[in-house]
């Protein structure tokens, strides 16, 4: 163990304080490629926000009856008395609720879901930037506070003499970067998503990514240290 | 105040978050590379004793949440071959990369132009083959 590094029992209590913390501030998993994946999109996700700013600000009673409305136009032969009717009204409501409830029920919509199951509201992208800029600065704060804070452009020792120095370090790197987020991005999580969060559930997409991506770095780091070597 | 509390709470848990892995050495090359090989122990046994608090945790605290499940989906497991590899070769997850930064590991940039570019690729790739990750439910 490095002198420089936390014990594994201060680690430990740290990544479990943060997985739940978030669970209790944001009412949803803990997964950082998530938060990234949220800037990458960060038109769509405005628009998303704007609108449930909108709906927020209306008055419930006329974005009922505007709902009720727009529910009866889609039926020929139903008034808005008979949408707003309830269930006795004639003909049956359930067809109205379908009509009347998202058809595909993402993030950031009135319902829950339908793809994830999370419910509705999420933290802002602006709630979401203070987070990743925190982790920024967090770790300003840890290096800093042990006297390790000297910035620089230079590849990691271990880094050059395992994987590659120079030119061909910085494409590599790139291009671990790049199968970072493809990876993440198609399987739905990463070491938080998928290993601190999903494992900590139970979730068997959570179980089954973080058995596959750590059985893959072992496998390619043991392919490394015998390049090396 | 109330309206920014979100903002409060987790720029809180950001800081704990980076101080944890940057103190702990999840943004240090050679001590993931030792934890992959096996050669130390010790940030395995860190992330795996983080697991299993976090889930005590869970059962106490996020019981009644309503938090959505995660359930196998056709991209989780080629995801995670993907990410694995990337993982072990730059050697940085999304959160460990803007940790790298605040530690002034400047080359941390690069991989996270990486995970952008790659993010975005992963998106194209998702609607050609018309899968769903369940990635929003961070």
């Amino acid at each position: 163990m490095s002198a420089a590094h936390w014990p594994w029992w201060l680690g430990a209590a740290g990544l479990a304080a943060v997985t739940v913390g978030s669970c209790l501030v944001a009412r949803r998993p803990f997964g950082v490629s998530g938060i990234v994946g949220r800037f990458v999109n960060w038109r769509e996700e405005l628009a998303v926000e704007r609108s449930r700013v909108a709906m927020g600000s209306a008055d419930e009673a006329a974005l009922e009856a505007a709902l009720a409305a727009a529910t009866a136009e889609a039926f020929a032969g139903m008034t808005p008395a008979m949408v707003a009717a309830g269930p006795d009204a004639k003909p049956s409501l359930s067809v109205v609720t379908e009509v009347a409830a998202p058809a595909e029920g993402a993030c950031g919509t009135a319902a829950p879901c339908r793809s994830c199951g999370s419910p509705a509201s999420r933290p802002t992208l602006g709630a979401h930037a203070v987070f990743l800029g925190a982790i920024v600065a967090g770790a300003f704060l840890a290096t800093a506070l042990r006297g390790g804070f000297h910035p620089t452009l230079a590849l990691p020792e271990a880094y050059a003499r395992l994987v590659a120095p120079g030119a061909w370090g910085l494409a590599a790197l790139a291009g671990g970067g790049l199968l970072v987020g493809l990876g993440t991005t198609v399987s739905g999580g990463c070491s938080t998503g998928h290993g601190l969060s999903g494992c900590a559930r139970f979730q068997p997409a959570g179980l089954a990514a973080t058995t596959t991506f750590f059985g893959v770095a072992v496998a390619v780091s043991f392919l490394l240290a015998g390049r090396g070597s | 105040m109330v309206r920014y509390r979100t903002h409060l709470e987790l720029g809180g848990l950001g800081l704990v978050f980076g101080a944890t892995i940057s103190g702990a050495g999840f943004t240090d090359f050679g001590e993931l590379h030792r934890m992959f090989t096996f050669a130390d122990p010790r940030l395995l046994l860190t992330f795996a004793a983080g697991v299993a608090l976090a889930a005590i945790g869970f059962a106490i605290h996020c019981r009644s949440a309503g938090l959505a499940s995660r359930p196998l989906r056709a991209g989780t497991i080629p995801g995670a071959v993907a990410f694995g590899a990337g993982w072990a070769v730059c050697g940085g997850c999304p959160g460990a990369v803007l940790a790298m930064i605040g530690e002034g590991k400047l080359a941390a940039l690069v991989i996270l132009g990486g995970i952008l570019a790659g993010t975005v690729l992963g998106k194209r790739v998702m609607g050609l083959l018309r899968w769903d990750s369940g990635s929003c439910a961070s």
